[in-house]
């Protein structure tokens, strides 16, 4: 009953680009796997959270942590974000212990899920980390910085997909007290540090209003160790472009207009987040896990059900919603692409490829 | 994440401290190591009773860095419920329990800059844990402990032996007792405040503190509420239809429980908020500290782990 | 533009919080306007045995001056600049006890140098009482290049960091003490929207 049998073995592909001239795709596996969010032929919102790290053999659920076939491509996208701004990455300093925790869950969950990639050998304090796929092998102390090359959260988020935010609990409040964020869909973290959860979620349009963020923020703070939570959540991005930051907006938001009738099965893509919940354990802080999974319409529609499910979330999605994911002006031409793809009939239940 | 995962453990030793405090060791029954937990965490014990299984949360007073077995203390309540005297009379070595994950709610504050723990009693246990935290940040910390007389004051030659420094002790018989007001009135900017133990004291050590202007964020407090024996009464749960008898020993919890239902709930002391449910008809008697008063007034809402009926009947929406 | 966004400050009236055993005023410029309304309030329901001290920077503003001197001579101390009044702000939180309230008055920028200042010493944020007084300028942070430009009167600015017109956001960090500014013309270059003074 290994848990490894369970887990996805990519095959790995050589790094793609998600800049400059987007080589990044999709293989038809992974398409089959794609975490396409939608249960029903309508938008409804919902916060639908459910237990993680539980899923169905070989899905982006079943790993704590999900490595796929774009891993090397998205950690050298990492490293050039950061080379162009290392202050993606900040922890505040009273998070020490919370970055170690953070190393501890990554190591000892990639290599269980992945042992064929990833091992983690400990004797006592000592620990020898070995990242195959990135040829590194490196003896540390555990709780003594000073041992690795990064401070610990970096040192691990730099060798792991999706991007991270570490909140500390205090006075019954979640702070955002750090993260790797190189990926996000339009937030700054940079901007976001020490913000307090109704703070840092300010800008998101009535949730306020209905009461969504005073449930979900006593629900977190009550995660238990080893019970970690996951939701999804989505938008749209123009090219497969992961670093869709405010901070390079001025470079990206031109994409938008670009958008035509002609090119937007290719240029249009779907964006998911696998946002996943852990409580750390010496810390008592939380580690948020966004993990991110791009998908064009072209690539899309190779799944009649989602082409056809697609087509009628779009087409009942509120207006001011569209406005605040950003992609009102091209979703006409959205729209209209894959109403070529819906032919009126039914789809089965269930978010899975028929 | 209402059910807490379970960690079947070993008792591996009992250690009576004083007259009325034993000390248990668990280990994990599975082989592996234990979860690692932050000071300040507690565990909810499950004990097999002879009707009902008792559940009571324990503190955690073992280091944080030790993985290899936890410690909690329990005080011989012979008043209470039965838990506490089932874990003194009735658990042994090489006696099998479940315990829940560790959850903490009573952590330290990680932006303090001197940390003042005061203790009454058995309140001594989550500092226990906190104090090895201390020590490892070599943070500035004082441990103030009151307590009646030596009978009374477990750990205390522990205490003397490894923090004599911070270590300021209070024995009441002797007429040595805790001024809250001389030893709040003088405390630099960013000082933190922590209270465990009996009401009386927990009571007069907050109510000091916001008198001398100590900020709300500043003042913490850890009061698990022993769920009290109370007189008999029914609850109805509307969306069932069901009526179950709620006995003057058991909660409202472990009724449903007993039921074979499975509502929400954590910590089973009042505290941290998860069993919360809605009441549709009845009179609440409250007894939690995670409701506020504006709430407990509505007698709309009621934790059902602690919290009994004043009438003969409730109502609950579930 | 999102209204009511969470992050935006709100400040009101100073008043003595009389469950505070050490009370430090601090206030710049029209801040005065606060300090005087403190005072009568206190003389109306204050504690005999509780006290109060001022710490003042006039700025440009020197026609409060008369008036902060008379307010309480022995407690008021009036610096000529802001540096100042930061330093002696510093050096009495350093040796200040548990049980201080802290009122700070003036603009936001002024705001929010002095909640810095405060958080550097231990002082937790709900010890203090924050009054916006005279100008409604912004500090404001540019999300491209953290620029972080002091007294924002428009709905849009050319950053002084790299150059890009920016928008200011209502989007606020405490630990920074500023807006979120970001580029207004991304999707549409060089097509700005009139700029106007709604922050004077």
């Amino acid at each position: 009953m290994s848990a490894q049998l369970q887990i996805n073995d990519p095959k790995i592909k050589p790094i793609e680009t998600f800049r400059d001239d987007f080589t990044y795709s999709n293989s038809p596996e992974a398409i089959r796997r794609f975490p396409f969010p939608f249960h029903e032929d309508k938008y409804m919102y919902s916060v639908n959270i459910e237990p993680h790290n539980v899923g169905p053999a070989g899905s982006v659920f079943a790993p704590a942590f999900d490595i796929d076939e774009h891993y090397l491509s998205e950690i050298e996208e990492r490293r050039r974000v950061l080379e162009e701004d290392p202050g993606r990455c900040a922890v505040l300093p009273h998070m020490m212990e919370a970055q170690w925790d953070t190393l501890e869950l990554l190591m000892t969950s990639l290599a269980r899920d992945y042992p064929q990639h990833f091992k983690l050998e400990r004797n006592g304090d000592r620990w020898t980390w070995e990242n195959r796929l990135l040829g590194i092998k490196d003896t540390f102390t555990f709780d003594d910085a000073s041992t690795l090359p990064y401070e610990p959260f970096e040192y691990i988020t730099r060798q792991v997909q999706g991007d991270f935010t570490l909140h500390g609990q205090r006075n019954n409040m979640l702070y955002m007290d750090g993260g790797m964020v190189t990926c996000q869909a339009d937030w700054s973290l940079q901007f976001d540090l020490g913000m307090d959860f109704y703070e840092w979620h300010g800008p998101v349009p009535k949730a306020h209003e209905m009461g969504i963020f005073e449930r979900a923020l006593k629900y977190l703070l009550n995660l238990q160790v080893g019970q970690p939570v996951r939701r999804l959540n989505w938008t749209m991005t123009v090219h497969p472009r992961m670093d869709t930051s405010p901070e390079n907006y001025h470079k990206w938001g031109i994409d938008r207009s670009q958008v035509t009738a002609d090119n937007v099965g290719e240029l249009a893509h779907l964006r998911v987040e696998l946002q996943s919940l852990f409580r750390l354990p010496r810390s008592n802080a939380i580690i948020f896990s966004i993990r991110c999974y791009l998908i064009s319409l072209n690539e899309l529609v190779t799944v009649p059900k989602w082409a056809r499910r697609f087509h009628r979330v779009h087409k009942s999605l509120p207006p001011e919603l569209a406005d605040y994911k950003g992609f009102s002006g091209y979703q006409p031409y959205v729209i209209d692409f894959l109403s070529q793809y819906d032919d009126g009939a039914p789809t089965s239940p269930g978010t899975q490829p028929d | 994440m209402s059910h807490p995962a379970h960690i079947p453990v070993r008792v591996a030793n009992v250690e009576t401290v004083t007259p009325f405090v034993k000390t248990f060791t668990f280990e994990p029954r599975n082989g592996a190591t234990l979860p690692r937990f932050s000071a300040g965490s507690h565990v909810v014990v499950t004990m097999p009773g002879d009707e009902r299984p008792y559940r009571n949360p324990y503190s955690l007073m073992s280091s944080p860095f030790e993985l290899d077995y936890y410690q909690v203390s329990v005080r011989r309540e012979d008043e209470g419920r039965g838990g506490s005297l089932y874990m003194h009379e009735r658990v042994s070595i090489g006696d099998e329990l479940d315990i829940s994950a560790p959850t903490n709610m009573f952590a330290l504050h990680p932006l303090a800059r001197r940390h003042l723990l005061i203790a009454g009693g058995i309140g001594i246990t989550p500092f226990l844990a906190q104090l090895h935290e201390l020590e490892r940040m070599q943070a500035d910390y004082q441990m103030h402990y009151a307590f009646r007389n030596q009978d009374n004051a477990a750990f205390h030659d522990y205490l003397q032996d490894h923090y004599s420094d911070h270590l300021h002790c209070y024995e009441s018989d002797n007429g040595v007792t805790l001024n809250p007001a001389r030893l709040l009135a003088d405390q630099p900017l960013g000082t933190h405040l922590y209270v465990c133990g009996p009401k009386g004291l927990l009571e007069a050590v907050t109510d000091t503190a916001r008198r001398l202007g100590w900020p709300e964020s500043c003042i913490h407090y850890e009061e698990f509420a022993a769920p009290p024996v109370g007189k008999p009464f029914t609850v109805e749960l509307a969306k069932s239809g069901r009526s179950l008898e709620v006995a003057g020993s058991a909660t409202v919890l472990e009724t449903l429980e007993q039921a074979g239902l499975e509502p929400n709930c954590l910590c089973r002391g009042g505290v941290c908020g998860e069993c919360e449910t809605v009441v549709l008809e009845g009179d609440i008697d409250h007894n939690d500290h995670f409701l506020s008063d504006e709430v407990k007034a509505s007698n709309e809402r009621m934790m059902i782990c602690v919290s009994r009926a004043r009438s003969e009947r409730l109502v609950l929406d579930l | 533009m999102i209204e009511g966004i969470k992050s935006r400050p709100v400040y009101s009236d100073l008043r003595p919080d009389l469950d505070g055993s050490h009370h430090l005023l601090v206030a710049e410029g029209a801040g005065a306007e606060a300090l005087v309304r403190f005072c009568h309030a206190w003389d109306a329901a204050g504690d005999p045995d509780a006290d109060y001290d001022i710490l003042y920077h006039p700025d440009e503003d020197r026609r409060w001056i008369g008036t902060v001197n008379e307010l309480a001579r022995e407690a008021v101390a009036v610096f000529v600049n802001r540096v100042g009044l930061e330093s002696v702000l510093a050096r009495r939180l350093a040796a200040a006890r548990m049980g201080l309230r802290l009122y700070v008055a003036g603009s936001e920028g002024f705001i929010w140098r002095v909640v810095a200042i405060a958080r550097e010493a231990g002082l937790s944020e709900d010890a203090i009482q924050k009054e916006r007084c005279g100008t409604q300028a912004r500090p404001v942070s540019c999300v491209h290049c953290k620029t972080i430009a002091d007294d924002v009167t428009t709905n849009v600015y050319q950053c002084p960091g790299c150059g890009l017109h920016v928008f200011v956001r209502d989007h606020f960090s405490r630990l920074l003490g500023a807006y979120q500014s970001v580029c207004v013309d991304a999707e549409n270059p060089g097509e700005l929207p009139e700029i106007e003074e709604v922050y004077a």
